[in-house]
């Protein structure tokens, strides 16, 4: 009879204690760009997964998005570094994989950096990033618009322009001290843009291709880079088995 | 009859490695390589509080206590030599962890005051090292977290069957390793949460 007792109570103990080491419940890896808190539309998951996988293509730097529906009580940089240790993102023994993480219900957003490239994309560009190209558009709630200028910084920085982006971000900040010039500045760029935009325009209109066309050709062509995401050789997209260690910052809106 | 002879050396040597005659050394090593990992972690930040100082120096020169207490901590931390031992060692264990601990804590007080010192804050190079900063004590939080697994890990087969058996056979000089004894400030990184937007 004792011995059952103790028999019970040693399970339970044992029990509790599995359950309090117990993992979060991260969401699957099945492209570069997961979206379990559902902020993004199918047609931005696809343009955003597009973009990872060339840039994957292109460098052989795993970068992935998650949105996820809730940090389980945890730090977002907690949470981060464990997603991206089970995702196992990035080249084995280069480390070399980045994630970008976004937690809409707690208003929080990290970029976590394998070991390999903490180096390129230092804790300080990673903060400079998200406060300047993700932030802003997230407290608009356009969360493609963050996370699309997002990964084209790391892309960038990435890529070795690091010093670039954040003396951009210093001279943004410079500028928005003094004021006005700004706002001067912007408009500036958004008559250069909007004037390219119309001539585009112009010119796919006389070749007869229209608008519409011109646009889908850019994006629609998503099927062709399904198979070539993953190393696994497979459909999906999986990790290479790289590894984190904290590299990378966080801020909240 | 040499031939065989080897074969069967071979033969004893694999069936032993399936009995985990490895595992000692294998899990030491690898809680030895946690540790240096912890152990790069703090000396990153230790490299990184010059700069954090001098620069909350020149906005914030009134606040010697506090700045002097930073000095103070870092050249404690970094006094202490480190032998490849330490981790056997309880005694030294526990005061290199003391001293970081110290760190931490004066590190958490110099930017819970730089709260009332708008010109720093919205000074690019002091949010650059304090980006660092919050990025190091995240690497720290997370090497030690590993260092600790590992050492479970090992100690766990020191006092364990088949471990055990070979602990006191083969490997008598391997000590357990000493852990982490979760003390005041030194789990936790100073949380200072600069980002709060203020609209």
């Amino acid at each position: 009879m004792r011995s059952i007792r103790a028999f019970i109570i040693a399970a339970i103990t044992v029990l509790m204690a599995a359950s309090a080491f117990a993992a979060p419940n991260f969401p699957a890896l099945s492209e570069q760009v997961v979206d379990q808190a559902h902020i993004l539309t199918p047609d931005q998951v696809t343009m955003l997964t597009n973009k990872l996988a060339t840039y994957q293509q292109q460098s052989g730097h795993q970068v992935a998005i998650a949105t996820v529906s809730s940090l389980e009580g945890l730090d977002i940089r907690d949470y981060g570094y464990q997603l991206g240790r089970v995702w196992a993102l990035g080249q084995k023994g280069k480390d070399d994989g980045v994630l970008v993480l976004v937690a809409p219900n707690e208003h929080k957003t990290s970029i976590e950096v394998g070991y390999g490239l903490e180096g390129d994309l230092t804790d300080a560009t990673s903060s400079v990033i998200i406060s300047r190209a993700m932030l802003p558009k997230f407290r608009i709630g356009d969360y493609f618009g963050g996370l699309w200028a997002g990964a084209d910084d790391i892309a960038k920085v990435v890529g070795g322009q690091g010093a670039d982006i954040v003396q951009a971000g210093q001279q943004q900040a410079a500028a928005a001290q003094s004021g006005s010039q700004t706002g001067n500045l912007g408009m500036g760029i958004f008559f250069i843009i909007f004037f390219f935009v119309v001539l585009i325009i112009v010119f796919n209109a006389s070749r007869g291709g229209g608008i519409y066309r011109s646009g889908g050709g850019g994006f629609g062509s998503g099927g062709g880079f399904g198979s070539g995401g993953g190393f696994s050789g497979g459909g999906g997209f999986s990790g290479g088995g790289g590894s984190f260690g904290g590299g990378g910052a966080s801020g909240g809106w | 009859m040499r031939v065989f002879k080897f074969v069967i050396l071979g033969l004893v040597a694999m069936t032993l490695a399936g009995c985990g005659i490895n595992n000692i050394p294998t899990y030491d090593q690898a809680m030895k390589a946690k540790w240096g990992q912890v152990e790069n972690e703090y000396q990153r930040r230790a490299d990184l509080v010059p700069n954090l100082v001098e620069t909350v120096k020149g906005y914030a020169a009134q606040e010697k206590d506090v700045l002097t207490a930073v000095t103070e901590a870092r050249s404690r931390a970094t006094s202490i030599q480190l032998s490849p031992e330490i981790v056997n060692n309880p005694e030294e264990f526990a005061k290199y962890q003391a001293a970081q601990g110290q760190l931490s804590q004066a590190l958490g007080k110099l930017l819970s005051i730089t709260e009332n010192y708008p010109d720093l804050k919205s000074n690019q190079n002091f949010l650059a090292l304090q980006s660092q900063l919050e990025g190091t004590e995240n690497r720290v939080t997370i090497a030690r977290k590993d260092y600790i697994e590992a050492a479970q890990t090992y100690n766990t087969e020191l006092v364990t069957f088949p471990g055990r058996l070979w602990a006191s056979t083969m490997y008598s000089s391997y000590k357990p390793a000493a852990t982490f004894a979760a003390d005041a400030g030194s789990d936790k990184a100073p949380k200072v949460d600069f980002n709060k937007p203020k609209s």
